[in-house]
């Protein structure tokens, strides 16, 4: 069970350049891979490559090394989840009710809801810590509470690979850390992941892989500590970086501010 | 559910109790039993086969309302509003006007006309901004109606008062018509169409979700979209042909329906089905009793509900 792109290129009509050119990208169960980049470097254009729910240019993405436009569209969710950056719902639902949406791509047009529906849905309640919470309206949510219902609902359908599009983008400190942390539960539970964020910080410490984008190419992939150096960062991001090494190994950047730079501008390191 | 289906079979037994004609349930009873008592050729031939008629069209309104609610995102999508009973209207007249013979060539020509509305409404609407917005749709949907029956108007005007009082029906919604004909017709032709709306009813879950998170989630949002466009159109376009423009139903059923048994279509479709014909069937009784024995065209009765409810949502949909 692989998603791979290779060499995938996505153009959107009207635009002067790509917003993806030529980027490849595996996933597989067990690994959590962060991508990561500056705004409008196609981050969000992979993700939704990779869902299949973006005509491609070039190069192609394939699960199991079928492309994604050949299954069936409730196959391909059973195995893999996606959570888009925004949605719009238009009609409330009780938390337990939404959760069990998941489901639906396991139970077809008619199926009954069975036990295992059922215990899909508390298992990833319970895994997200919405039990408290189950019996409450979503349109009464934070948007911490709501994005987890959604992480939830991802669940549920009991995919074995999962693709985030910022998902802690609107958590405070706290629920952004159980996220990763659940995120790392889920890997090791066997499922694949793929986060996109832009939170290098915690990137770092909890990504197997990171994949760093850059104008809507890959401009390096690897190992946390082998990808994040001060020249690369500095380079895609624009903006000069030091990296410093953690006591446990990982690499943890540090823009710096404009006293910090060196005079040349290319400052790699605080004074 | 259960209280759903009294609930209906009480408001089509008070529409056969009501009308211009009184008559006592006493006598209504016999009339049902026997052809030959008093009064029976009006409760047979004209208030059951009415009754029935108005169940169907008002439940059929209502899922198409729903339905449309939830693949265009936007709880003020209704069949009137995005122009296809405009357009099933114009189709009907147009038939008429032609000399095409009443049944199915009417209702044929009326889902040509409410297809081609839909087409126009989209194609404005998404000319208008590059993503599909819900209230640009709703617009152009209006206009497109608003279109339609100008030219339905003016088709109208000129033509000879044979054909107007045939096509005014089209125009101004009433089950004045029905027969069990009529009834029987519009009762096979639409049931494939609910059906497949209930064979939709998850996806349609997924899809009020938004296409990108409908389409991780394993709807194809695309083919469902139409699909289901394609359905309500039908649907709309077989209500018009046999009833007229009756806007509104769709509107404010599942509205109210929403609220009491929640949104997870595979409950609500056929929830607002009942709650649909039921008020369909109520609207109907006020329009035939309200100034009897003058006749309120039933889209009235349906618009004096519907509008101010319109007027709620809309400033809440803004707000």
């Amino acid at each position: 069970m692989t998603l791979c792109a290779r060499e995938v290129t996505v153009h959107y009509p009207g635009a002067d350049a790509p917003a993806v050119r030529a980027a490849s990208l595996t996933l597989s169960p067990g690994e959590l891979v962060v991508v990561a980049g500056p705004n409008g470097s196609g981050k969000s254009t992979l993700f939704s490559a990779m869902l299949g729910l973006q005509p491609l240019v070039g190069g192609a993405v394939t699960l199991d090394g079928r492309p994604v436009g050949d299954w069936s569209r409730p196959t391909f969710a059973r195995q893999v989840g996606g959570l888009p950056q925004r949605e719009e719902g238009a009609f409330p639902l009780r938390v337990r009710e939404a959760v069990m949406l998941g489901r639906w791509a396991r139970l077809g047009p008619f199926a009954r809801v069975g036990s295992d529906d059922r215990s899909a849905v508390e298992g990833a309640l319970a895994r997200t810590r919405l039990l408290p919470l189950a019996d409450r309206s979503t349109d009464t949510l934070s948007g911490g509470e709501w994005q987890r219902v959604r992480l939830a609902r991802a669940l549920a359908a009991e995919p074995r690979l999962l693709l985030l599009d910022e998902p802690g983008a609107a958590l405070d400190l706290a629920h952004e850390m159980a996220l990763f942390e659940l995120l790392r539960e889920l890997v090791i539970a066997g499922i694949g992941v793929l986060a996109i964020t832009h939170h290098l910080n915690l990137a770092t410490r909890y990504a197997d892989r990171i994949v760093l984008l850059d104008r809507g190419t890959v401009a390096g992939e690897g190992a946390p500590a082998a990808v994040l150096t001060a020249s690369l960062l500095s380079r895609v991001f624009d903006w000069p970086v030091s990296v410093q090494a953690l006591a446990d190994g990982s690499p943890h950047l540090i823009p710096l501010r404009r006293d910090e730079m060196d005079p040349d501008g290319s400052g790699s390191r605080p004074r | 559910m259960t209280l759903l289906v009294l609930v209906s079979a009480a408001t089509m037994l008070f529409g056969v109790l009501v009308g211009a004609v009184r008559l006592t349930p006493d006598a209504i009873w016999t009339a049902l039993l026997d052809p030959a008592a008093p009064g029976a050729s009006i409760v047979r031939n004209l208030r059951v086969p009415r009754v029935i008629l108005g169940f169907g069209v008002g439940g059929a309104l209502a899922m198409a309302g729903a339905t449309l609610q939830a693949v265009i995102g936007n709880p003020l999508a209704e069949p009137w509003l995005l122009g296809l009973s405009g357009g099933a209207s114009l189709g009907a007249v147009m038939a008429v006007v032609i000399g095409l013979p009443a049944g199915w060539s009417v209702a044929a020509c009326a889902t040509v006309g409410a297809l081609v509305a839909i087409v126009l409404v989209y194609r404005i609407a998404v000319v208008a901004g590059r993503r599909l917005d819900p209230r640009v749709l709703l617009l152009a949907g209006v206009v497109v109606g608003a279109f339609a029956s100008a030219i339905s108007a003016a088709i109208l005007a000129v033509a000879d008062p044979f054909t107007f009082r045939a096509a005014a029906l089209w125009l101004f919604g009433g089950f004045a018509g029905a027969s069990w004909g009529v009834v029987l017709r519009f009762l096979l032709a639409a049931l494939p169409g609910v059906l497949v709306l209930i064979w939709l009813a998850r996806s349609l879950d997924l899809l009020a979700l938004g296409d990108e998170t409908a389409t991780a989630l394993g709807a194809d949002a695309g083919r469902v979209r139409r699909l289901a466009i394609l359905t309500t159109a039908v649907l709309t376009a077989l209500t018009v042909s046999v009833a007229g423009v009756i806007g509104f139903v769709g509107l404010v059923v599942p509205h109210a329906m929403r609220w009491l048994i929640g949104p997870l279509h595979r409950r609500l479709l056929p929830g607002v089905f009942l709650a649909g014909g039921s008020f369909t069937v109520l609207a109907d009784a006020i329009a035939r009793t309200a100034l009897a024995p003058a006749e309120l065209p039933v889209g009235v009765v349906t618009a004096l509900v519907g509008v101010p409810l319109f007027a709620v949502l809309l400033r809440r949909s803004v707000g």
